[in-house]
């Protein structure tokens, strides 16, 4: 970094590392030799943003490409942003020092809702127009990808571009279609125009939104004739020939996740209700153990990590686990390399694979049965039962461990008082069967963590139709669940009724939300994903201020016939199959995973036909 | 297997990386560099890593020291400098790297020079140098009695073995030997901050540099 006026403000905030760049792999190329310029921006702290695959993935590939520079940018700390607006220094990237306002992309990543209002605090930092309509030129593209852009239509007032699904293919083809438009000196209209014309390239301002009286939308519909009347989100077919960063800029401050990580499927055969990442990341994708294992020895190698983890929506559920395993175990032992396996399922953890994993380091272990009574968890199709759920503890405890944590919903669409006491049942029962186990570990007591978080309907999921709970009810549910717990060796924690409010607001939103945003934004909201620095009277001012009432997007039940305000977003999921599914949901019926059986879910149509769990069938 | 010192700077940048994520660059850069080192045994086998001092965050330095144990005995040193440098991120460099003759706790005393760029350095020199001959300069320390902490004011012009001025334009140099013993050791940005009060050094930058670092004889530390 060469920006003076950085350096000078470095020794007054705290973990000065986070803004000085230069880290082993991070990327630093000629400005002269630079055409196209890419802020990667991640709207939060350096420390979690580092932990992000994805950025990993994109940073390197567009980096890979000639005459293109791509840098990263976080949010600073409170601290830092402090000093920074009183010193007057823009928000810059880390490689260059360079202030954002020189770049081409401004782009963000979104993966959750509540980094919204970080997302306008970085550009107001960076002295860039919030609103699309305000910025004009060819430079200061805002671009935005990640799971929130599937319901694009809360931020469509603040970004130019939106990149629907998988960034691999759709991404290079934007900033090459914008190197042309800056070649030929084009306006941004032109890049604009030309851009809606790529496959998963979603314009907001192109299209406008009728509404009926009572706020719902009554019609989304292109402004020209140019653009599609429903953009699709982009896959890549095949996972194995897709890029992946050989290298990562491995931070001197430690992130959260601090290690190398090695993508192994994408997409879920389980189709579990509630959650979005398993139908929006579909088809089913899976890498060859072989391509697996090269890539992740590669990078150990290239980083000197001492920890790999290998990365999917449920990774036993991986075809080719146990071979995979077995040979990246031995790989790891050799270099003295910690395997960690986030995502495992409670049904199959088999006696074979407990007892490689009992080779890798332990520590604690994490199941999520997400429901507390079978009922609910077939209503949900979370396909666990409660005996496997037992036996999978009893092997654990045998084999050592002591510390189970256990993560919940509360709130879950069908729910009842009766299935919220289950969960603290559920846990009490845990910790009664470690003390029935003869070979339990000794002198160690044991400790069940119950992490409740409360159920926020998510587009594109069989629950995008229903209500989340408003306060009053997840108050009442929280007495219900701490009133049923009997052990001393059960922790109870869950989040605040507030900010689910507004994560659901915001998740389900049309653009009616983007004023509110903004005046969020404008009140001190940031960093609303932070306990310490969530100001749910900022987003109410907001709220009010707008005339937007909350509970309209939040706590309200849409029927299947009204227009959603994603609707011209298409992710390839059927919405035959999700009403079909909201409807087993409310008869507590399960369906089977897509390995036992096809749903014709719809995401086989991307990408030319792929879906691994159909075609290894 | 032996134990070998590795001398390095920490420079621009790289002062800002903290003394224990340092600890995760050098091990990063060992096994990215393939160098056979030996773990501590146990139930959590770690480097064997040790640190003659730990560099305060934002100082610079050209004499920091990390001692490690090679498990292989025929890895020339000039190779072990080699292979780390070219993995080692910007501004941490191995200047030598060497079999250690003196302990740690040998060290009796550092090199700083305060750097400065501020206008009429002339002027500021006077003032230092007013401060730097006066009866005390205190900075409020946490000191335990008994089991009480209190804070109490400290001298610690005492720690101020001898210190030289130089002048330049729009920069003032202030090079001090220090007390850098282990229960006797100049906290030198605390130093810095009361002298610049008592100074009232005006400064538009200022940065701190550890030049050398000596034994009671004055001798380097190898």
């Amino acid at each position: 970094m060469r920006n003076q006026e950085i350096e000078k403000i470095l020794p007054f905030v705290q973990k000065p590392a986070r803004y000085t760049g230069g880290e082993l792999g991070s990327v630093v190329k000629e400005k002269a030799q630079t055409e196209v310029r890419f802020a990667f921006c991640f709207p939060d702290l350096y420390e979690i943003g580092m932990s992000h695959l994805g950025i990993k993935i994109l940073y390197g590939l567009v980096n890979e490409m000639q005459g293109v520079w791509c840098e990263r940018c976080f949010a600073p700390d409170i601290d830092m942003e402090q000093v920074m607006r009183e010193k007057h220094i823009p928000l810059f990237a880390l490689e260059s020092g360079d202030a954002l306002g020189e770049f081409d992309f401004i782009g963000f990543t979104l993966q959750y809702e509540m980094c919204y209002t970080n997302m306008l605090n970085m550009l107001s930092l960076a002295g860039i127009p919030l609103l699309s309509k305000e910025r004009s030129g060819l430079s200061n593209i805002v671009i935005v990808g990640g799971p929130c852009v599937c319901n694009p239509e809360p931020i469509a007032d603040f970004a130019d571009v939106v990149c629907l699904g998988e960034g691999e293919e759709l991404l290079p083809e934007v900033i090459e279609c914008y190197r042309a438009c800056k070649r030929e000196n084009a306006d941004r209209a032109t890049f604009l125009k030309r851009a809606s014309q790529i496959d998963g390239v979603y314009i907001p301002s192109f299209y406008e939104v009728e509404y009926n009286e009572d706020n719902t939308v009554k019609c989304v519909s292109p402004k020209y004739d140019f653009v599609p009347a429903k953009v699709k989100k982009r896959v890549v077919a095949d996972l194995d020939t897709m890029y992946f960063p050989e290298q990562f800029a491995v931070p001197f401050v430690q992130a959260v996740h601090d290690r190398a990580t090695a993508e192994v499927f994408r997409g879920c055969i389980r189709g579990c209700r509630f959650c979005q990442a398993g139908f929006i990341y579909r088809p089913i994708r899976e890498k060859s153990p072989e391509v697996i294992r090269r890539q992740s020895n590669v990078l150990c190698e290239n980083t000197g990590y001492e920890e790999l983890s290998l990365c999917s929506l449920s990774t036993s559920d991986y075809t080719h686990i146990e071979q995979l395993l077995s040979e990246l175990i031995d790989d790891c032992e050799g270099e003295k390399i910690n395997l960690s396996l986030p995502s495992l399922r409670v049904d199959n953890f088999s006696e074979s694979l407990a007892e490689k994993l009992a080779k890798v380091r332990r520590s604690g272990l994490t199941f999520a049965p997400e429901a507390g009574t079978q009922r609910l968890r077939d209503a949900i199709n979370k396909n666990v039962t409660e005996k496997e759920l037992m036996d999978t503890c009893r092997k654990a405890f045998k084999g050592g461990w002591s510390l189970v944590k256990l993560y919940f919903m509360m709130g879950l669409p069908t729910e009842t008082d009766e299935d919220v006491a289950g969960i603290s049942i559920l846990a009490d029962k845990v910790a009664e069967l470690f003390y029935t186990i003869p070979d339990k570990p000794k002198g160690k007591a044991v400790s069940i963590n119950v992490s409740c978080a409360s159920f926020i309907p998510k587009p594109f999921t069989p629950f995008q139709w229903e209500a989340a709970d408003d306060s009053a009810t997840l108050e009442h549910k929280k007495e219900v669940l701490l009133a049923a717990n009997k052990s001393k060796r059960v922790s109870i924690s869950y989040n605040n009724s507030t900010d689910t409010l507004i994560e659901a607001v915001l998740a389900k939103g049309s653009r009616k939300l983007c004023p509110v945003i903004l005046k969020a934004f404008e009140n001190g909201c940031k960093f609303d994903s932070w306990d310490e620095h969530f100001y749910f009277e900022g987003w109410q001012a907001a709220f009010e201020a707008c005339g937007v009432d909350p509970r309209f997007f939040a706590n309200r039940k849409i029927p299947f016939e009204e227009v959603l305000p994603w609707d011209h977003i298409d992710y390839s999921i059927r919405k035959e199959y999700l009403i079909e599914e909201n409807l087993k949901a409310h008869e507590s019926v399960t369906s089977p995973h897509c390995r036992q059986k096809c749903a014709a879910c719809g995401a086989d149509k991307l990408s030319g036909g792929v879906c691994h769990a159909r075609s290894k069938a | 297997m032996r134990e070998v010192r590795l001398d390095y700077t920490k420079r621009g940048n790289a002062k800002y990386i903290s003394h224990l994520d340092l600890n995760r660059v050098f091990f990063r850069a060992v096994r990215r560099a393939h160098i056979p080192i030996w773990f501590t045994e146990g139930y959590n086998p770690k480097p064997y890593f040790r640190y003659a001092q730990s560099l305060p965050l934002g100082i610079e330095s050209r004499c920091e020291s990390l001692d490690i144990r090679l498990l292989d005995d025929n890895l020339p040193n000039s190779e072990l400098k080699a292979r780390l440098n070219a993995v080692l991120p910007a501004g941490i460099e191995i200047l030598r790297a060497h079999e250690p003759r003196m302990k740690p706790t040998e060290i009796y005393a550092a090199v700083y020079e305060l750097q400065y760029t501020l206008a009429r350095p002339e002027q500021a020199a006077q003032a230092v140098e007013r401060v730097l001959q006066g009866e005390a300069l205190c900075i409020s320390k946490k000191v335990k009695h008994g089991r009480k902490r209190v804070e109490e004011d400290v001298d610690i012009l005492p720690n101020i073995i001898t210190y030289a001025l130089q002048t330049g334009e729009n920069s003032l140099l202030l090079k001090i030997l220090a007390t850098a013993q282990q229960n006797n050791t100049l906290n030198v940005f605390l130093f810095a901050g009361s002298l610049e009060k008592a100074a009232q050094l005006d400064y538009e930058a200022r940065n701190i540099f550890k030049s050398c670092v000596v034994n009671e004889d004055y001798r380097y530390f190898k």
